[in-house]
């Protein structure tokens, strides 16, 4: 089973390092033509195959007009788009009665706004296209309280979870499939990697001892599930949220 | 991803349940993808159809005819598929029935064809498999979606399915440090020869399409292909979940 995408446009946000840029690599590398988003000031990273736009996605004008510019450059709709950029945008936990409201809003408009304004941006086309999936990276902490404490973080990884589910419902007669992953903790990236130097010999074998499998993962298996909801192997699964955390 | 094309290269997968079906279809997408697979189902012409299908398409299957509610003859059947083709790397459980009662309708016999056929048969078949796999291996059981939302009249049904993901969920928890992945697929509305008669009324079928924000149900193929992800490499870092595969249908 040749899971290919020839001829299929992806776009994919935070696409700069991270999960972004290996799930961009492997879309890629199965044919798909893959614009990816860097944040402001981001320096693209070597790859010959995806095109990047630095792109300032809590601006909803830049953000819908990058969709706009691929679905132009390319004379068809978003086949698959991929809501991966987010994070903490370097926030640490505060105490709600100190937390300052830029802090808040900082964290959501990444991770929430962000991925609505993408969303809302594909939706003419998809629908128009008849076919189409959306594939948003939300968080273990879109299930429970976050390990970093940072209440926006999983405020808006809760909300990402709603959205899947509300959008799922409106795509569905359209033949767009709507489904969320919800990664564990990974070294994937310069924060993630701040915040696992920060724990400690300890704190890292507490993490590392809570997770099932008894070890972390690798952003390959992110990708993979990737793959998997925007592939044929997916078709009739619309919804979901696929935790891949090595069980818990 | 693993090269697609071969993902089960030369790997030992037992299927239950595969001569019809969803089994059916995870037999033959297995086998396209290289995998050497064992059929275990009480249909013994299915089981051997489903064997020719593969062979005549240049893969490598074969049948074991079993009655699964009965523990001892579903170990021998394991042992055979592991003495013709090796280690075992998988295991995808689909042997079920569909069908059943309101609580107050559902007499013993029901009940216990319902929890025999679909629940300790499912776990005849997890025990025998924890046996064989090793470090890699995975199990993937064929739950529903009835199980974790209520179905109109499927009292037994719903218990069953219900304890079929607790069961999954149980073995994720106690044979990840052995390296062992469990999860379920719960299908929605599929369209098998256990619901072909139901789904083939009119009112039945519209009422489904009605249902489902995708409008449709699904072929055995689409439930068996999340299942074959889940038992693949691909999957390596996911254990213990419930994917659903309902076309939306319980997502409203």
């Amino acid at each position: 089973m040749e899971l290919q995408f020839d001829n299929k446009v992806v776009a994919i946000t935070g696409a700069g390092h991270g999960f972004g840029l290996v799930i961009a690599e492997d879309f890629a590398a199965r044919g798909a033509a893959v614009y990816g988003t860097l944040a402001p000031g981001q320096p693209a990273p070597e790859s010959i195959s995806v095109r990047f736009s630095e792109v300032d996605l809590t601006d909803r004008e830049a953000a819908s007009a990058w969709i706009a510019d691929i679905e132009t450059k390319t004379c068809k709709s978003i086949d698959i788009l991929i809501n991966n950029a987010g994070g903490v945008v370097g926030r640490q936990h505060e105490p709600i009665e100190g937390l300052s409201f830029e802090d808040w809003d900082a964290v959501v408009n990444i991770n929430l706004d962000a991925t609505f304004t993408t969303c809302r941006a594909v939706a003419r086309g998809m629908k128009r296209q008849g076919s189409g999936r959306i594939i948003n990276i939300s968080s273990n902490a879109g299930l429970r309280p976050s390990l970093t404490g940072v209440q926006a973080y999983t405020t808006s990884k809760h909300a990402v979870v709603g959205l899947t589910k509300q959008l799922a419902f409106e795509f569905g007669s359209h033949g767009v499939t709507v489904n969320c992953i919800a990664p564990g903790f990974f070294r994937s990236n310069p924060s993630s990697e701040r915040q696992w130097q920060g724990y400690g010999d300890a704190g890292r074998a507490a993490l590392v001892e809570r997770i099932a499998l008894k070890r972390l993962g690798a952003a390959k298996d992110i990708s993979s599930a990737c793959v998997f909801f925007a592939s044929e192997l997916a078709d009739y699964v619309t919804g979901q949220v696929l935790s891949v955390d090595g069980g818990r | 991803m693993q090269d697609q094309g071969k993902r089960f290269s030369g790997k030992t997968v037992i299927v239950t349940g595969g001569a019809s079906g969803i089994g059916r279809a995870a037999v033959l997408l297995l086998a396209s993808e290289g995998a050497n697979v064992g059929i275990l189902d009480r249909s013994v012409t299915g089981a051997s159809d489903t064997v020719a299908e593969v062979e005549a398409a240049g893969g490598k299957a074969m049948a074991v005819a079993v009655d699964i509610t009965v523990s001892a003859d579903v170990d021998a059947a394991f042992q055979s598929v592991v003495n013709a083709f090796g280690a075992l790397h998988s295991m995808i459980n689909c042997a079920g029935i569909v069908g059943g009662a309101t609580a107050a309708d559902t007499d013993d016999a029901l009940w216990q064809r319902n929890i025999s056929i679909n629940l300790d048969g499912a776990f005849f078949c997890c025990r025998a498999a924890l046996k064989h796999l090793q470090s890699g291996g995975s199990i993937v059981n064929i739950g529903s979606i009835t199980g974790i939302h209520p179905g109109i009249g499927r009292a037994a049904y719903a218990a069953a399915k219900a304890g079929v993901h607790g069961l999954t969920r149980s073995i994720a928890v106690d044979y990840a440090k052995a390296g062992i992945r469990a999860n379920s697929v719960a299908p929605g509305p599929v369209f098998t020869p256990l619901t072909r008669e139901r789904f083939a009324a009119p009112e039945i079928g519209a009422k489904i399409a009605a249902a489902v924000p995708l409008g449709r149900y699904a072929q055995p193929e689409e439930i068996a292909k999340p299942a074959i992800f889940l038992a693949s490499e691909d999957a390596n870092f996911i254990t213990g979940q419930i994917l659903i595969a309902d076309g939306g249908f319980t997502v409203p």
